[in-house]
């Protein structure tokens, strides 16, 4: 992770006056594209309107391809999305490739796009949206390149669900992955959820906004939830960084 | 398995499990394996059938994610204290080692494995275990996690009884990659990926019916399961819907 954060910082800032979060998702998208020696990268991301109709892309002719998926309907990407679970495509000029999508495959080898690697951006149930890896020449990623994007993908979970304090400048602590007891984490997800009548991803961030708001570990303030010595009320602060609903 | 006669001296036990026993478990595994099975329903299984096989207190399955860090799957019975000695094993003990080795790992008395794993084997002996085993999921060259076995007596499993566990932990396997042979290098990591994020939606299932229906967090998963059960549909589907549908959920509570 700290790795994929240095690429995104070497990144140049956005034009134009993007949010702090999707000026942040931009320069991920240029980030992975660049070192993943991609033809371009999108961020898609699911709306307050259900559907994945807020790209974010490295470059004009890949946010052109994820609209085109988005119209035709099918692809890769949305099929992350609906089956939860990584599509990854190496050659979208085979025939299983042009049987599963008939209509997206060929619409996107004439757009240069030979192989594309669709990861979907979720927590269990919360499905934040897809990252799409798009490149010119057919052929599988390699396996530290698919440990990479799957990280990206990491990095991206974390900044819809308000999880990178360091947007704002603060030291990251990530996904406090490895010390952590994850499985108390989605178990107060899942409590925080009903105690607040919100879906899963807003518990989720909101359980962030939380650890963050009193200074606390994720994995403390999860812990306590579970063992039910904390609840968490409706005027708790909101989540912090405003894409997700 | 080694026990001990009436004097307190170590015999050898000779008998493991029974022929009968071995087939009647492969049978119900492979009744299971049907097409549209619940991969984290079936694990479960698993589990409960390699702790009763190899006649220990407890099973429980863990899996390789991207980074490298094992990752709860299922167990034979979902408790908090089980939960964190497989927890812990992300820093170190049999799981991690067998995972790192691709080797069967065990250790006959952990009281006497402090100096193997200071920080494991103490909180394993706490948690009133006295032995344990991990066996690596193995395909081909790729290890992708491990099945922990838990003793409460010291002791080490029999030759013949670990080969009858390794073949369970090779169903396992197949079972989570859904094909013998990969035939794409892409497969493992979607399949992969698909099965660690169903656990989590799992894990969040359980908060929710915890909270609602004000149980302990240990009781739900069976409620989420006898449920399914009932209703013949799958774990992963009754679990998603009850952390989606928030206001279209099934009762759980009802017959």
């Amino acid at each position: 992770m700290a790795l994929v954060r240095a690429l995104i910082a070497d990144q140049p800032a956005a034009e134009g006056s993007l949010g702090v979060t999707e000026a942040y998702l931009h320069r991920l998208s240029t980030a992975a594209a660049q070192c993943m020696q991609l033809s371009g990268a999108v961020i898609s991301v699911l709306t307050g309107s259900g559907s994945l109709d807020l790209l974010i892309a490295s470059d004009d002719a890949s946010k052109e391809i994820a609209e085109l998926q988005v119209t035709l309907g099918e692809g890769p990407s949305r099929d992350a999305y609906e089956s939860r679970r990584p599509v990854l495509e190496p050659d979208l000029g085979d025939s299983t490739a042009g049987r599963r999508w008939p209509a997206f495959a060929p619409a996107a080898r004439a757009l240069s796009v030979e192989a594309e690697f669709a990861l979907p951006l979720q927590v269990g149930a919360a499905r934040l949206g897809v990252l799409d890896l798009y490149r010119a020449a057919p052929g599988s990623l390699s396996p530290g390149l698919l440990v990479l994007a799957l990280t990206f993908a990491d990095d991206a979970v974390a900044t819809l669900l308000g999880a990178n304090e360091h947007l704002d400048g603060s030291v990251p602590d990530g996904f406090e992955r490895a010390s952590a007891d994850l499985s108390t984490q989605y178990q107060a997800q899942g409590m925080v959820m009903v105690q607040l009548g919100v879906g899963v991803g807003e518990a989720t961030a909101r359980l962030r906004a939380h650890a963050y708001a009193v200074d606390r570990r994720l994995a403390d303030v999860a812990g306590d939830v579970v063992a039910r010595r904390l609840r968490l009320d409706r005027d708790e602060p909101q989540s912090m960084h405003g894409v997700v609903r | 398995m080694e026990s001990y006669d009436e004097d307190g001296k170590e015999e050898l036990d000779m008998t493991t499990i029974s022929p009968d026993r071995i087939a009647e478990v492969f049978v119900e595994v492979a009744d299971t394996l049907v097409d549209d099975f619940d991969l984290i329903d079936f694990l479960h299984l698993v589990t409960r059938r390699s702790a009763q096989l190899a006649d220990v207190a407890a099973a429980g399955l863990l899996l390789a994610d991207h980074r490298g860090q094992l990752q709860f799957m299922a167990a034979s019975a979902e408790e908090a204290r089980l939960l964190e000695l497989f927890q812990v094993q992300n820093h170190e003990g049999p799981c991690q080692d067998a995972f790192r080795t691709g080797q069967a790992v065990g250790d006959a008395d952990l009281t006497e494995a402090n100096a193997r794993w200071p920080v494991f084997a103490p909180r394993a002996v706490s948690a009133g275990y006295r032995s344990v085993h991990a066996i690596p999921l193995r395909l081909r060259s790729n290890v992708i996690g491990a099945l922990n076995l838990f003793g409460t007596e010291a002791g080490d499993l029999d030759p013949d009884d670990y080969r009858i566990i390794q073949a369970l932990a090779d169903v396992a396997t197949i079972s989570i990659l859904q094909e013998r042979t990969i035939s794409r290098g892409e497969v493992l990591t979607e399949q992969l990926q698909s099965a660690l994020n169903s656990r989590i939606v799992i894990e969040q299932a359980k908060g929710v019916v915890a909270q609602r229906y004000e149980i302990d967090i240990n009781d739900a998963f069976e409620m989420l399961r006898s449920y399914a059960r009932r209703h013949n549909q799958r774990l992963l589907v009754v679990a998603s819907a009850v952390v989606t549908d928030t206001l279209d959920y099934p009762d759980l509570a009802a017959g």
